[in-house]
């Protein structure tokens, strides 16, 4: 399986943490606040839509809402690949890390 | 739902709407509703609107970076294939660009014309407000327009109406004698006005205060070019130039010299009771004699308000026909002119000439198109690798137009080159003063980048579709697509470039025709060897000179001739007013000329008398004799007219003496020989001079000689009755020209497209021919084989070409009293013309093909 890339991987990681409550402006904050500056809604527009088209995600329309000017919010939610290919994004990253530690890095 | 807590404008929703499928729009449009509700802290409307819009732009750009990155990426690429692609078919890439650089050099030079012809009189500050007024004439059997107003008109449309914040009357002297010091010249272009003009209009001014320009009643405003002729380069103000040898004017300002895109043109300005010493009468109600041009108030409806004016003379002169009517003054040079205030102007040849800089371009799209999907099979491998490593049919067709689109601006490179080398020559034909800089100015650019762009997208989308369909399966594994793909299409486009040069072709040749009947037409008169002489005015001081000029060269052997008249030929006879005939009023039936001349006058122009005699002095003075035309008197009737009586204007009671044949007293391209009265009087305008056809320089300079002896104060000018009347034609003949020309550059263009095309087909057939040759077939048989198709397509585009172009002459015609009968020679000419030029243009390629050795053609692969 392919790996995902690194805003991809942010996107989908954000949307597991929002649990059903994941759609675009959540999905933006939770990033921007996790990795501690503010990201461009544009930035994760291309990203959600590329995980949706390989199938880790699934959107369904949620209830309209008075800050959306009455328009219907969009819910994303992780599929089962989606689920696998998060742990397997996991996996590399410990594997890559394993032994370098904090020290050996200053 | 929440419609009103909305804030994402209106527009924007409409242009995402072309970018976005239904529902990611509306999560988008979502999202920028949120957005813009998370940023409350702007307090005023206006501030927040203001940030919501530009959120959503950068949300779409940071979302489209990407995208934009690859595009422009393939974008290159595509520049740098097409780049070598040119590079790589030097011969094909000569044709197309030097077709699609012909086209748009063509294009420009007319939307150059074009836009001049449609920027008259727009650099007046007032332009959109100011309005001529004309007066209309009904006749029983005829309406006419004249532009020209009675001279009290002004005053009380002023005094009436308030919806005219200014109104100006403007007369024409004529040619005068004007004098300062030792230099003197006949000026033709003198107005008169009132003192509102240089507030009406806004003709710049380079020396003096264009309020109290003509307070004084003796002020003279003059242009640039007159203060440097009579005065070189001293100080003109204040100088004193004599008018007729009678009237001193003090210069009192200077104007830059009227801009070529002004319908009046003019060197002076004197004010406005100078006609009245002239002698012009300023205060009738049934003399038209000067130009009216109103202001009115902004928010005034034109058409509301010459409905209101229309029948104003009637409040003054009960008897009269005169409607009155306005012209928007922008609308002047296009729609009506001196020569022909019947309004078919100009606009005509504005229309002709944009359709036919269209046509032209089409042409060389076509040859483009042609010449792209003939080469098709060169591109099919790239094509094939392409699909295959990914593309798509869009990028395809996107790689194409951006082809296209990069060859019509390296032609666009190349036409500077071809305006600067037929700029003198259109120069000379329009009568304007192009420079290669007007073609590339500011107002320009909109045109230059849109017909480049727009010859590039046409030209390039018929092989864009084409080339984009092909499947890489089959062109990969080599197996060709047929010839006969596109080809049909193709051989449709050669068929519809060949009907529009048919087409350019005929219409000349029709134009050509007709211009060459109406110079040669006879004209009921004989204008050749007739020297014309203005004398600027009819008054008793030029009389005695014309009559001591006469009887001194008279006496020559050179001369066989002399008379004079009170108008010229080329524009003869004043209206008459009151004519009455056994009790009819003719005038009122239809306008009626008539003129003054001198003995001699139907002898030295060789117009034949049909009844009755000409002036002769053996009967004295003439007077209370009359002349008619032969159209006055089949007006008045079958019987003879001699001896009959006709009335003048309650004045002048006259007797018809004789009938000659009509002549033509203007430009035959305009009106029927109307009626015409001639009665003998010493009040004259111009001399007319017979000469003798041989040695005419020495004749010339014996008159003036002569001249100068007799009338050493005014200057001896002359002119040629015949180029006199040929001027009348110059109109038509530029319109002639311009199209002559363009039709050889539509042809040209043609027969590039077709050269590359019969090359291209010579070419794929090389082995063919070999095997042909091989087996026995002979040149000619092989010639005929290669010609028969584009042949047959000349014979069609014929049968198309004829009846469209018999149609459109057969219109163009009507407008002419005096016409050619439309006939089937210049077809069949123009059909031949093509078959020739074609025939030469295919046959290098066929019979270089056809002579080949087929040795070397079956081994060429």
């Amino acid at each position: 399986m392919k790996l995902l890339s690194r805003s991809e991987e942010y996107v989908l990681l954000a949307v597991w943490r929002l649990k059903g409550n994941a759609y675009t402006l959540s999905i933006l904050d939770q990033i921007s606040s996790v990795t501690g500056y503010q990201w461009q809604i544009g930035a994760i527009y291309v990203p959600l839509e590329k995980l949706r088209k390989k199938g880790y995600l699934k959107k369904t329309k949620g209830d309209p809402t008075p800050e959306r000017g009455g328009r219907s919010k969009f819910l994303y939610e992780l599929t089962d690949s989606g689920r696998m290919a998060l742990k397997a994004i996991k996996e590399v990253h410990e594997s890559a890390w394993a032994g370098v530690s904090k020290i050996a890095l200053d | 739902m929440f419609p009103e807590t909305r804030k994402t404008p209106k527009w924007i929703e409409r242009l995402l709407r072309m970018f976005y499928a239904e529902d990611v729009l509306q999560e988008r449009l979502g999202d920028f509703e949120e957005f813009c509700h998370r940023k409350t802290r702007y307090k005023s409307k206006f501030r927040k609107s203001i940030r919501c819009f530009f959120l959503v732009i950068r949300i779409l750009l940071s979302e489209s970076q990407l995208s934009l990155y690859w595009s422009f990426a393939m974008f290159k690429n595509y520049v740098t294939i097409a780049f070598r692609s040119l590079l790589r078919h030097k011969i094909f890439s000569v044709i197309t660009v030097t077709g699609l650089a012909l086209g748009i050099a063509a294009f420009l030079l007319i939307s150059v014309w074009v836009l001049h012809e449609l920027s008259f009189d727009r650099f007046h500050d007032n332009a959109s407000s100011i309005y001529r007024v004309s007066e209309i004439r009904h006749f029983p059997d005829q309406i006419r327009q004249n532009f020209r107003t009675p001279g009290p008109l002004s005053e009380q449309l002023k005094a009436h109406f308030p919806e005219i914040s200014k109104s100006v009357r403007v007369a024409l002297t004529g040619e005068r004698v004007l004098r300062s010091g030792s230099r003197t010249f006949y000026e033709d272009y003198i107005l008169t006005v009132d003192e509102e003009f240089f507030s009406l209009f806004s003709f710049p001014f380079i020396e003096g205060d264009r309020d109290s320009a003509l307070d004084e009643p003796n002020a003279i405003v003059i242009a640039e070019r007159v203060a440097q002729k009579y005065f070189g380069s001293e100080n003109p103000i204040g100088r004193v130039l004599t008018l007729d040898n009678r009237f001193d004017f003090t210069v009192t300002a200077v104007m830059k010299d009227i801009p070529s895109n002004s319908h009046l043109q003019f060197d002076m300005v004197v004010p406005f009771d100078v006609v009245e010493k002239l002698g012009w009468m300023t205060d009738a109600w049934d003399f038209s004699m000067a130009l009216t041009y109103i202001q009115l108030e902004e928010s005034v409806d034109y058409r509301e308000f010459e409905r209101k004016i229309a029948g104003l003379v009637k409040n003054y002169d009960e008897d009269t026909n005169i409607e009155l009517c306005l012209l928007p003054l922008t609308k002047i040079h296009l729609y009506s002119s001196y020569d022909n205030p019947d309004g078919r102007g100009r606009i005509q040849y504005v229309y002709v000439f944009s359709f036919l800089g269209i046509l032209i371009l089409i042409v060389a799209c076509i040859n483009f198109m042609n010449l792209a999907t003939a080469r098709s099979e060169d591109r099919s491998k790239e094509i094939g690798m392409r699909k295959v490593i990914g593309a798509s049919k869009t990028h395809i067709i996107r790689q194409f137009l951006v082809e296209a689109v990069f060859i019509a601006f390296v032609s666009l490179l190349l036409s500077p080159l071809l305006i600067q080398l037929v700029l003198p020559g259109f120069n000379k034909i329009t009568g304007e003063t192009f420079a290669l800089s007007d073609f590339f100015s500011f107002a320009m650019v909109w045109v230059v980048f849109g017909v480049t762009l727009f010859t590039g997208v046409l030209s390039g989308s018929y092989p864009a579709l084409v080339l984009s369909a092909f499947e890489p399966v089959k062109v990969l594994k080599k197996r060709t697509i047929s010839r006969r793909a596109g080809s049909r299409m193709r051989k449709g486009l050669v068929l519809v470039q060949m009907s529009i040069s048919l087409i350019l072709i005929i219409v000349s040749i029709i134009i050509y025709s007709q211009i060459g009947y109406l110079k040669n037409k006879d004209l009921g008169l004989d204008e050749e060897h007739v020297v014309t002489i203005p004398l600027g005015i009819a008054n008793e001081e030029n009389s005695q000179i014309y009559k001591r000029f006469k009887n001194d060269i008279i006496r020559s052997a050179q001369i066989e001739n002399v008379t004079a008249a009170f108008t010229h030929p080329t524009y003869f006879g004043t209206q008459a007013r009151d004519v009455v005939y056994e009790g009819r009023k003719l005038d009122e039936e239809m306008p009626i000329n008539v003129t003054s001349v001198d003995f001699d006058f139907i002898e030295t122009l060789k117009i034949e008398v049909l009844e009755g005699r000409s002036f002769s002095q053996e009967y004295g003075a003439e007077k209370g004799n009359l002349i008619i035309n032969e159209r006055l008197a089949t007006i008045l009737g079958n019987e003879s007219v001699l001896n009959k009586t006709l009335d003048i204007g309650g004045r002048y009671k006259g007797n018809i003496v004789g009938v000659v044949k009509d002549f033509h007293m203007e430009s035959a391209s305009n009106a029927f020989i109307g009626p015409l009265i001639l009665f003998l009087n010493p009040r004259i305008n111009y001399i007319f001079v017979r000469i003798r056809p041989d040695d005419i320089p020495s004749t010339l300079e014996r008159m003036e000689q002569t001249w100068l002896k007799i009338a050493p104060h005014l200057p001896f000018t002359y002119n040629f009755l015949d180029d006199e009347f040929d001027q009348l034609y110059t109109d038509v003949e530029n319109l002639g020209a311009i199209l002559r020309y363009f039709t050889i550059i539509a042809g040209f263009i043609a027969c590039l497209g077709l050269f590359a095309l019969s090359s291209f087909a010579a070419g794929k057939r090389t082995k063919e021919i070999g095997i042909r040759k091989v087996l026995g077939s002979s040149v000619g048989s092989i010639l005929y084989l290669l010609n028969k198709d584009f042949f047959r397509l000349i014979l069609m585009a014929n049968l198309l070409a004829w009846p469209v172009s018999w149609v459109l002459m057969n219109n163009w015609l009507q407008n002419f009293p005096y016409r050619v009968s439309l006939s089937w020679k210049a077809f069949v000419f123009a059909g031949l013309v093509t078959f020739f030029v074609a025939l030469v243009t295919v046959s290098y390629q066929t019979l270089k093909a056809a002579l080949a050795n087929p040795a070397d053609s079956l081994r060429y692969e």
